[in-house]
């Protein structure tokens, strides 16, 4: 343990902000210590809750859903966080799994799309070019997932095909139709005016 | 995860442009969910039992029971003393202080919008609940036995006083919540409740009843 765990007291909300991810870790296990975990939900939740946003096309209710169960599997399972990755990356795949888990209960393919995919004309303003993020938001889910798993967070084919059930080349093969689609909605405001 | 320009996955002409990777690395990378979802998250692991040994609220129970390491006794004493002088102080200042900082307030609370105003309420509730924990375990440890007239102890008095400040604030809670849902049959039960003994207790204390119901 660390000097936080001094006998002196509760470390202060100031001091906890100052301890590494591991330490506070060991606070919320053995102590509970609220301070601790929330220093945790404020050094990671930003970057996590984001990652989850861009996943669930901008749905804010559905990512505060997925983030607050994500917070409490990874506060259920701290003690057996063996910390052979960063606590982020963790936590990141704890919350990929919870949106793969909620579009299940919906019925909604985070790997698949259905027949010939149509821009959604509605969405467009004709005359005005969308941006990346608001492109992202109108893909389906299938195009959508592997396209901020690859080409916003950075992960593999083999990490994408490992966190989604699905073959690198599957992955691969989705990219492309994805960034096709992707390229067709960011101009897609323009050939309409 | 490896550089993505390390990757053998070449799309031929679907492989990004540099204008598109820039666009990319451009995205946020850290967006806020609302306030109250912290307080949602800590919530429900105080349910579970996860969090709450470090809490204030909770050294009364865990800590004490359990022996803890961080509860002395004297820490009680010094925390009751604590919350009486603050407490004193607290509606001395408040009489003195009056109206003016009552509008400040009021403008204040009025500016935040709906999820600021969730969390205020939640920081306030849980600021009320705590006092009144504080100033229940001084009329348990007999510090403040409640009392009227010149015999009466200082500490009486405030123990008194404070509890009629809780019930004034309880029901002027009430009244906005029935406000906020007049169909809500739970709580306009409670505030006729509050409301009948508001009544019974006008004459609460005659002239030395310095508190004004909400």
């Amino acid at each position: 343990m660390n000097s936080a765990e001094a006998d002196s007291g509760p470390p202060s909300r100031q001091m906890t902000e100052q301890l590494s991810d591991r330490e506070l870790a060991d606070l919320v296990i053995h102590q509970g210590d609220e301070d601790a975990f929330r220093s945790l939900y404020r050094r990671h939740t930003p970057a996590v809750y984001q990652f989850v946003l861009r996943l669930v096309g901008g749905n804010v209710q559905e990512a505060e859903d997925v983030i607050q169960e994500t917070w409490m599997r990874a506060a259920r399972g701290l003690e057996g966080f063996r910390w052979k990755s960063a606590l982020r990356s963790w936590l990141t795949g704890i919350a990929l799994n919870r949106v793969r888990e909620t579009a299940r209960k919906k019925k909604r393919s985070l790997v698949e799309v259905e027949g010939e995919w149509e821009i959604p004309a509605a969405a467009i303003d004709p005359g005005q070019r969308i941006d990346l993020d608001r492109a992202l938001e109108l893909l389906p889910p299938g195009f959508r997932t592997v396209l901020v798993l690859h080409d916003v967070e950075g992960f593999t084919h083999q990490e994408i095909g490992g966190q989604l059930g699905i073959t690198d080349g599957t992955s691969k093969s989705q990219l492309h139709s994805a960034r096709k689609a992707m390229r067709r909605l960011l101009s897609a405001g323009l050939e309409m005016a | 995860m490896e550089d993505r320009d390390d990757r053998a996955d070449t799309m031929g002409d679907h492989d990004l442009t540099p204008e598109e990777k820039m666009a990319f690395q451009r995205l946020q990378r850290e967006a806020g969910p609302s306030r109250i979802l912290e307080e949602r998250v800590a919530k429900a692991l105080r349910e579970e039992g996860i969090l709450g040994h470090g809490k204030a609220l909770d050294s009364g129970t865990r800590r004490v029971a359990g022996g803890g390491r961080w509860y002395r006794p004297w820490m009680a004493v010094a925390s009751m003393a604590a919350s009486l002088v603050l407490f004193a102080s607290g509606v001395v200042l408040g009489q003195w202080m009056g109206s003016e900082s009552t509008t400040q307030a009021f403008i204040q609370v009025r500016e935040q919008d709906a999820a600021q105003l969730a969390l205020s309420i939640q920081e306030a509730g849980s600021a009320y609940v705590s006092a009144l924990a504080a100033l229940s375990e001084l009329r348990i440890a007999g510090l403040g036995a409640e009392g009227v007239g010149p015999g009466a102890s200082q500490a009486g008095i405030d123990l008194r006083q404070g509890r009629e400040i809780a019930l004034g604030a309880l029901y002027g809670a009430a009244n906005e919540l029935a406000r906020m849902s007049p169909g809500d049959a739970d709580v306009l039960r409670v505030l006729q409740i509050l409301e009948e003994r508001r009544g019974r207790e006008e004459g609460w204390g005659g002239d030395d009843r310095n508190v004004v119901w909400f």
